[in-house]
């Protein structure tokens, strides 16, 4: 594929990328809503994806694991994304085995209304894993990767609907764990939770940097700086600046990145 | 000037815009409410009369013959003194009446007479009528053969009333029988149907033409689908009048509803269950089968039963599909190989309230068969259309995502 | 665990190759298709109707046609033509009778006694025209009478021929399979064999060994026995042989010669009216001799006179129809399907023609759909605006779903409840003396349209309240606030806004209201009187108190009674075909009114 620019890549480059970004256009039907991305997202990191409403930045999180086909009028214009060197949008991808690789946990936390214990064996028991004891090891080894076994160990066959908002969300961030992803995608994981429960959800993320790679699409940027390594700024569907976050919040390169970040608009 | 306060600028105040206000909402409301009492009188009449036939005073208060026998001829024999001093005295009430009609408007003493005369024969009439009730014998077909001798013709006046003996067994277990095959039949292709639908459609010609079909289905009419029915299961296929005809007939006709009822309750299902399973690698037919289908499930059976009320309730596509006025046998008796079950016409009640409604005459003698099989039969679909719509309204409260 | 197997190339991550099951399909896409054909499903269903309807319908057109060429060359329609100034002398009849009785009542009102009632009726001139108008037309009626049995004689003997030619037709296809190698004997065929050989061997044409074999043949036919070439030799023959019979029993009609019994004696017929008109003449006079001694009656007298008048001056125009009318004048398929489409009457299994007309069960159709709107659309309407709109949350808890309960009340239910109460409450109240001065009270009959459709509109009332409640109910809030915060009340921001926003959605409602109603079947088989005529609209309001009959009627009472394939039976199917067209229109035209005139844009 000819590659027309160079991407924007962070300045130090010692491993090679787990997701690689060339030209990619992406379209809601007519409307372009992602233009040109080129971007390498290092493994074992956490990306902040920040930028006003609109900008995109969720639509491209969606495209890591083709969440996007659920859509009927989205489609590629042109471009690529790699994991771990295969291009996933290629024709004959399993998007299944794409999605088991790379979690995601949604912006309102959705649990399914069963039990806490049934909500994270959910995604084994699909794969045909039916041993109890595998189950249980499982179901506790994400809790506590979710830092939430503690706080439902005793009531792990209640319905997860009666948990509180910021159990709900990391009980979600319990349950994409264990179809052990390399990538986890968070969509605003916090935008519906209090200063309380959001910083439970930041300590997880900082936790669970060690074994994951993470990218997280947030409106918060004091949020981004908190929780990530590198920080890449969306508007109107182009990325304008992608840096390592000290950076991009110290000492941002472009004009509209510094407009957006001393909050003169967004 | 006057001590009259003035009313400030929001006070209340009487206007013609006022009383026409009221009068509309009055309208409405009359509307409304007469609605509800003419069909609440059709309830009433039919409970209570079909009570008579249904419930008994003494233990074990249920006419169990009514609802089990099959029905059956009933045989009259009335006292013949009584029977014929009773049209004796008809006519006499009749002919004074006539007479009394063509009196001039100044024969008031004349008048008065017959009055007196037409109340004393009337008074007459009903002891008599009383008698000739505690006088007289009634045998089911059954009873009658096995008479040793019928009542002698001297003493009695003989009379009998096709269908009007016996209970109506047959036809319940045919109706029983014809719905439940047929929900299982609208079950499985409607919410085969409904699944494409709600989660693998998407928009285009296709879909648009799916979706008229649907509509214009259930805009079809009920005799329309016997015709088709008919032509298609009883001719075509070669199946007969037949149970397994009825079956087909009534799932096509219920498939709209429950389409439609299944595709909402579907769409009803947060996204969110969708996407988290999808984002775990779940495969589109996992994330249906465990996260759509379990939770939409009961939201699906409760509008089902609407359906069901309605197949239950249909005359028409059965009347030459799979209903038979009569029949001596039940569905299971004589059957020489197990498939003659499917390919046997049944008794069905709504074919049987036709029938005894239309065929033959209103009398004390046939009420009872009519309204017991009315008030039997409204009480069947009444039941399932109640228990949907309660079981509805808690499935509402219960699962809000 | 799961991945482990299926990851043959341990660089590439596992998503890398999808998994086909089957032609190059995954599972998933499979369990699509599968899916996707099960919702075809109302397609199909759909279009299954449409053929099968057709299918049985579709043989209508030719047959009536056949049927109404057959009506021609048979000269019953000559007859018909005939039977025209028959009619019309029997209503002059009827007419002159029915001013005799209403002198009879007219002396009774005045106090006459039978016996003076008696004298005035007897007396010779009375008696002159009474009777002698009635007399005066026998010779007419008997020329009629005679031509018609002509015509229905030529008529059934050509229909005879018809089937007898089919059924040798049957016997040459049967005896083509028998001589087929493959063809083996079923039992029908063997109790059919053994009983053409007995036959045969009876027959005194045939030469005596031949018979003895039959005989013999026929006697050691066993259900076990198995039955050769020969066997099957011998039956084609005889089946020849048997159809061979039957082809000498047809008398061919030739109908350029038959037609001639029918119309040869025009001359005759010409005398005979004159004849009529003369009698009849000298029989009017008498009238003038007659003391009815009332001016009403005298004012029927003379327009029955009028009538008179122009019974004879019709007489010459009847001749040149006569004399126009033409055997060879061909059918073609076009007046068919309008003697379908228009025609005025419904006769089955009459002795003279059969007539499949729409118009009486249409007009009934719709008359009855009338009424159940009159009714159904203000209460209807105005209950679901009220719900909506006035009725606080308790009433609406209980009156939508009752309303929905009594949208499941069965059909049947109510036509019974229409049979036994509600038919016997209308005569009732018809007869009540307060409401006498009403004109076409006391009714006639108590099961008559409007007892069909008050009941019906019972029916309709459900569909067209839920339906308009939910159109009221999609209304944005927006739009009442904006009214109320204007200062207009609740009931001018229902009125103004509200329904006029949700009017395509109410009328669309009211469509297929109209759609439930004219479908409806046991109500109207029930309720409605079940008399085939159209309505006679020149009785003014009295016409909604006519038995009438439906189409979904008239399905459902014949269907079970007539020969499958005949002529009616696929009449039957064409009424299900125009009430299956009318439905579809119907829906149809709902939607669209919905869409195109939904304000509320999407």
């Amino acid at each position: 594929m000819a590659q027309t620019s160079t991407p924007i890549t962070t300045s130090e480059n010692s491993q090679p990328p787990i997701i690689e970004i060339r030209n990619f256009d992406f379209a809601y039907g007519d409307s372009q809503a992602l233009f040109d991305i080129n971007m390498d997202i290092k493994e074992k990191e956490v990306t902040a994806f920040i930028g006003p409403s609109g900008c995109g930045k969720s639509t491209f999180l969606r495209c890591f694991n083709r969440m996007n086909d659920l859509i009927d009028i989205a489609r590629i214009k042109g471009g690529e994304i790699k994991i771990s060197g295969v291009n996933i949008y290629d024709k004959d991808i399993d998007v299944i085995e794409l999605r088991k690789h790379v979690g995601m946990v949604f912006q309102k936390s959705n649990p399914f209304p069963k039990s806490i214990y049934d909500n994270i064996a959910y995604g084994l028991r699909i794969q045909g894993v039916k041993k109890k004891s595998t189950l249980d090891d499982v179901v506790e080894e994400c809790l506590r990767g979710a830092a939430l076994w503690d706080e439902v160990k005793d009531r792990l066959n209640e319905s997860a609907l009666g948990m509180s908002g910021g159990q709900q969300q990391r009980l979600c961030i319990a349950r994409a764990l264990a179809v052990r992803p390399k990538i986890l995608l968070m969509d605003e994981p916090c935008s519906a939770l209090d200063p309380i429960a959001t910083a439970k959800v930041e300590e997880l993320i900082h936790e669970l940097k060690k074994d994951y790679t993470i990218v997280i699409v947030t409106h918060n940027m004091q949020q981004a700086a908190r929780v990530s390594d590198r920080t890449a700024f969306f508007y109107l569907g182009k990325l304008i600046e992608f840096e390592n976050t000290d950076d991009i919040f110290m000492n941002p390169k472009n004009p509209q990145t510094e407009a957006y970040i001393s909050g003169r608009f967004g | 000037m006057s001590a009259q306060k003035a009313p400030h600028p929001f006070s209340k105040r009487k206007s013609r815009q006022a009383a026409f206000e009221s009068f509309t909402t009055l309208f409405f409301r009359l509307a409304t409410y007469a609605v509800i009492i003419a069909a609440g009188y059709i309830f009433f009449n039919i409970a209570y009369n079909g009570s008579k036939a249904v419930f008994m005073t003494k233990a074990p208060f249920i006419n169990i013959a009514f609802l089990t026998q099959k029905p059956q001829t009933l045989h009259v024999y009335e006292p013949k003194e009584i029977y014929d001093e009773l049209a004796s005295i008809k006519a006499e009430i009749l002919s004074s009446k006539a007479k009394k009609a063509a009196l001039g408007s100044g024969a008031k003493t004349e008048a008065a007479a017959y009055s007196s005369q037409i109340e004393t024969l009337e008074e007459r009439y009903e002891t008599l009528d009383e008698e000739r009730k505690e006088g007289r014998l009634m045998y089911s077909d059954s009873e009658y053969r096995a008479l040793p001798e019928p009542p002698s013709e001297e003493l009695y006046a003989y009379n009998n009333y096709a269908y009007s003996g016996g209970g109506i067994g047959p036809a319940i277990i045919g109706t029983c029988l014809l719905v439940a095959g047929s929900i299982a039949i609208a079950l499985t292709l409607g919410v085969l149907c409904a699944v494409y639908l709600s989660e693998y459609s998407r928009p285009g010609r296709v879909l648009q033409l799916i979706r008229l079909s649907i509509l214009n289905l259930s805009g079809v009419p009920s005799i329309v689908f016997g015709l088709f029915g008919f032509g298609m299961f009883v001719l075509f296929f070669g199946w007969g009048v037949s149970m397994i005809a009825g079956w087909f007939t009534l799932a096509i006709m219920a498939l709209p509803v429950i389409i439609t009822a299944s595709e909402e309750s579907m769409r009803a299902i947060p996204k969110g269950f969708r996407e988290g399973s999808l984002a775990l690698g779940a495969s589109k037919w996992t994330t249906i089968r465990t996260n759509v289908l379990p939770y939409a499930l009961p939201g699906i059976l409760t509008s089902s039963i609407m359906g069901i009320a309605r197949v239950a309730g249909e005359t028409a596509p059965i009347m030459f599909t799979a209903a038979f006025a009569l029949r001596d046998q039940l569905p299971w008796e004589g059957l020489t190989k197990p498939t003659d079950f499917f390919f046997q016409g049944v008794m069905a009640l709504p074919y049987h309230i036709y029938v005894v409604s239309a065929k033959i005459p209103q009398n004390e003698y046939t009420r009872n068969m009519q309204y017991g099989a009315a008030f039997v039969f409204l009480f069947i679909v009444g039941f399932f259309a109640l228990s949907s719509i309660i079981l509805r309204v808690k499935i509402r409260k219960k699962y809000k995502w | 665990m799961a991945a482990s197997s299926k990851q043959t190339d341990p660089n590439k991550p596992a998503f890398s190759k999808r998994r086909a099951l089957f032609l190059g399909k995954d599972s998933d896409s499979i369990i699509k298709t599968f899916f996707g054909s099960n919702a075809m499903v109302a397609i199909v269903i759909l279009a299954l109707i449409t053929i099968f309807l057709f299918k049985e319908g579709a043989g209508f057109m030719g047959l009536y046609h056949k049927s109404l060429e057959e009506y021609r060359l048979s000269g019953l329609e000559y007859v018909d033509i005939l039977k025209e100034k028959r009619e019309d002398y029997t209503e002059l009849t009827r007419y002159l009778n029915d001013v005799k009785s209403d002198w009879i009542n007219e002396l009774k009102a005045s106090g006459s006694s039978q016996a003076e009632i008696s004298k005035a009726i007897f007396n010779p001139e009375a008696k002159a025209l009474f009777l002698g108008y009635m007399r005066a037309g026998s010779d007419l009626k008997k020329f009629v009478k005679t031509k018609m049995d002509v015509a229905i004689e030529i008529r059934d003997q050509h229909t005879t021929n018809e089937n007898l030619r089919e059924t040798v037709e049957n016997y040459t296809q049967r005896i083509a399979e028998i001589q087929s190698t493959s063809y083996t004997f079923s039992k029908e065929d063997r109790a059919k064999y053994t009983l053409l050989l007995r036959d045969h061997s009876r027959d005194n044409s045939l030469p005596s060994e031949e018979a003895q074999r039959f005989l013999k043949e026929a006697d050691s036919i066993t259900p076990e026995k198995a039955l050769d070439q020969a066997d099957r030799e011998t039956f084609a023959m005889l089946l020849g042989l048997e159809a061979e019979k039957i082809e000498a029993t047809i008398k061919p009609v030739d109908f350029n010669t038959t037609i001639k019994g029918v119309i040869d004696e025009q001359a005759r017929y010409a005398e005979i009216l004159d004849a009529l008109e003369v009698s009849l003449t000298e029989v009017v006079a008498t009238a003038d001799a007659v003391q009815f001694n009332s001016p009403a009656i005298e004012e029927r007298i003379a327009t029955f006179k009028e009538l008179n008048q122009k019974f004879f001056s019709n007489i010459d125009a009847h001749k040149a129809k006569l004399a126009n009318w033409d055997q060879s004048a061909p059918v073609s398929i076009f007046q068919a399907a309008s003697a379908f489409l228009t025609g005025k009457d419904w006769v089955t299994a009459s002795d003279q023609q059969d007539w499949y007309g729409l118009m009486p069960l249409l007009s009934g159709s719709l008359l009855i759909s009338a009424i159940a709107l009159v009714f159904a659309i203000p209460f209807g309407v105005g209950a679901a605006i009220y719900v909506n709109q006035i009725a606080g949350p308790a009433e609406r808890n209980f009156i939508k779903p009752y309303v929905e309960f009594i949208s499941a009340i069965p059909s049947v239910v109510i036509g019974f409840f229409g049979v036994v109460v509600f038919g016997e409450f209308i005569r009732w109240f018809s007869q009540l003396d307060g409401f006498q001065w009403v004109p076409f009270f006391p009714i006639q009959e108590r099961l008559n349209a409007f007892t069909a459709g008050c009941l019906l509109a019972l029916m309709a009332i459900p569909t067209i309240f839920t339906l308009a409640e939910d159109a009221i109910n999609n209304i944005p809030r927006h739009f009442k606030e904006a009214s109320l915060a204007m200062g207009a009340t609740p009931l001018q921001t229902t009125m103004r806004v509200i329904v006029p926003t949700a009017l395509s959605g109410i009328i669309s409602a009211i469509m297929l209201g109209f759609g439930r109603v004219i479908g409806e079947t046991m109500v109207v088989l029930l309720c409605a009187g079940n008399r085939i005529k159209i309505p006679d609209f020149t009785e003014g309001p009295g016409v909604f108190f006519e038995p009438v009959h439906t189409m979904t009627g008239i399905i459902a009472q014949e269907m079970g009674e007539v020969v499958q394939g005949s002529l009616h039976y696929r009449a039957l199917f064409m009424v299900g075909i125009v009430l299956f067209f009318i439905s579809l229109i119907i829906n149809y035209t709902a939607q669209w009114v919905v869409k195109r005139f939904s304000k509320l844009g999407d």
